[in-house]
């Protein structure tokens, strides 16, 4: 099944035939699929209509969304603190919308704790909403955003506008908030591209890193 | 003289999703099980349809633009993310019921494993090439990807499974 082209220089390698070994290999390790059978066909060519109309009509979809966390929403910044579940991939989400979260991510914070986010919650214009359940749920969010850079820009600041000492402690707050800016700036600029409004679009987060519980 | 009435325009989405839909099915089904898989095709179709303005008018651009949207619904998928449509009963009863095509599940298990153990990007590109037929180039435009990029990871992603294959590859016949 190895289609690789030649100007890409890996048709041949140091050892052909080892290289032909590993093609087989590899190609043999497919898992199995479904057999297409004419009755199969019908069935994708009537989801392919089915779908037609669902896009056109508009959501009413039931999810299953089995675990979830995220973490903060623009314009309304929740961090997820106190009675953070202990373990980070056995997280016990509180939030209201965890079982309809709609993307999840893991990052590792500036401390080195490892954390997972699940957002969700989305609230505002019906079009933006659908349309950035969507896009959550098309793409692979730890590709998308750009989590170093939205840190490099977050500041930590007390009440009287100082900046924050740069502990473990703030770097991580810092980091939790520019995972939030990250990710909501990823989704506006992908409504800006759709030509949709972010007037009074919000979405929510929780998180939960290793220590938490501490 | 009369004019025949002008045929009805294809749908572009429509011909790109039904040209491709046996092969995103294999993609999901390889990926998130059979069980799953229609649930995921059936986003990847929404997603389609909603973007169609998006769609790339040659047809191998659609393909890859069809499996990049594949590749974001499996990932969401894989985080038992994937919704359950009811647009998809008659398929999923298709796809869980006969018997699968290609390796049996005992064949390919250590490959497979071995393909698991690198790096989700090394991976990724291995089975895009390996399992999908796509070329590095095409993997490239699936994964948004520089080719110098895809390239330098296949190669890397070789390397690592002819070290992690070697006694596969060299036990004797029984």
């Amino acid at each position: 099944m190895r289609n690789t082209d030649d100007q890409d220089g890996f048709a041949t390698d140091a050892t052909p035939e080892v290289s032909d070994d590993l093609d087989l290999l590899l190609a043999g390790s497919a898992p199995g699929v479904s057999r297409p059978t004419a009755e199969r066909s019908e069935a994708l060519a009537h989801l392919v209509m089915a779908t037609r109309s669902h896009a056109l009509r508009g959501p009413g979809r039931p999810r299953r969304v089995p675990r979830a966390a995220a973490f903060a929403g623009a314009g309304a910044l929740v961090l997820a603190g106190a009675g953070a579940a202990a373990a980070v991939v056995h997280a016990h989400w509180q939030v209201p919308w965890a079982d309809d979260a709609v993307g999840q991510l893991s990052f590792t914070a500036p401390s080195g704790a490892r954390c997972e986010a699940i957002i969700g919650g989305f609230t505002g214009p019906h079009d933006t909403v659908a349309a950035a359940e969507e896009y959550i749920q098309s793409i692979d969010l730890a590709s998308v955003v750009d989590l170093d850079a939205a840190y490099a820009q977050v500041r930590l600041t007390s009440i009287d506008g100082s900046e924050l000492p740069p502990t473990d402690e703030n770097n991580d707050i810092r980091y939790r908030i520019a995972v939030n800016e990250a990710v909501y700036g990823a989704i506006a600029t992908e409504m800006g591209r759709q030509g949709l409004s972010v007037d009074g679009f919000q979405i929510q987060g929780d998180e939960h890193c290793a220590g938490d519980e501490q | 003289m009369t004019d025949d009435p002008a045929p009805p325009l294809a749908d572009p989405v429509a011909d790109a999703l039904e040209t491709n839909a046996d092969d995103l099915l294999a993609f999901a089904e390889r990926r998130v099980g059979r069980d799953d898989a229609p649930d995921a095709l059936a986003e990847v179709m929404l997603v389609a349809w909603r973007r169609g303005r998006d769609l790339p008018a040659d047809p191998a651009q659609a393909r890859m633009w069809l499996f990049g949207i594949a590749r974001g619904i499996v990932a969401n998928a894989r985080r038992g993310q994937v919704r359950r449509s009811r647009l998809v009963g008659r398929l999923r009863a298709l796809t869980t019921g006969p018997p699968a095509q290609g390796a049996p599940a005992d064949r390919g298990v250590e490959v497979r494993d071995a393909i698991e153990r690198l790096d989700p990007d090394l991976a990724e590109i291995v089975q895009l090439v390996h399992w999908e037929g796509f070329t590095l180039a095409e993997a490239a435009t699936v994964l948004a990807l520089p080719p110098s990029t895809v390239r330098s990871r296949y190669a890397r992603a070789r390397a690592l499974l002819h070290e992690a294959l070697q006694p596969t590859r060299t036990a004797p016949s029984p």
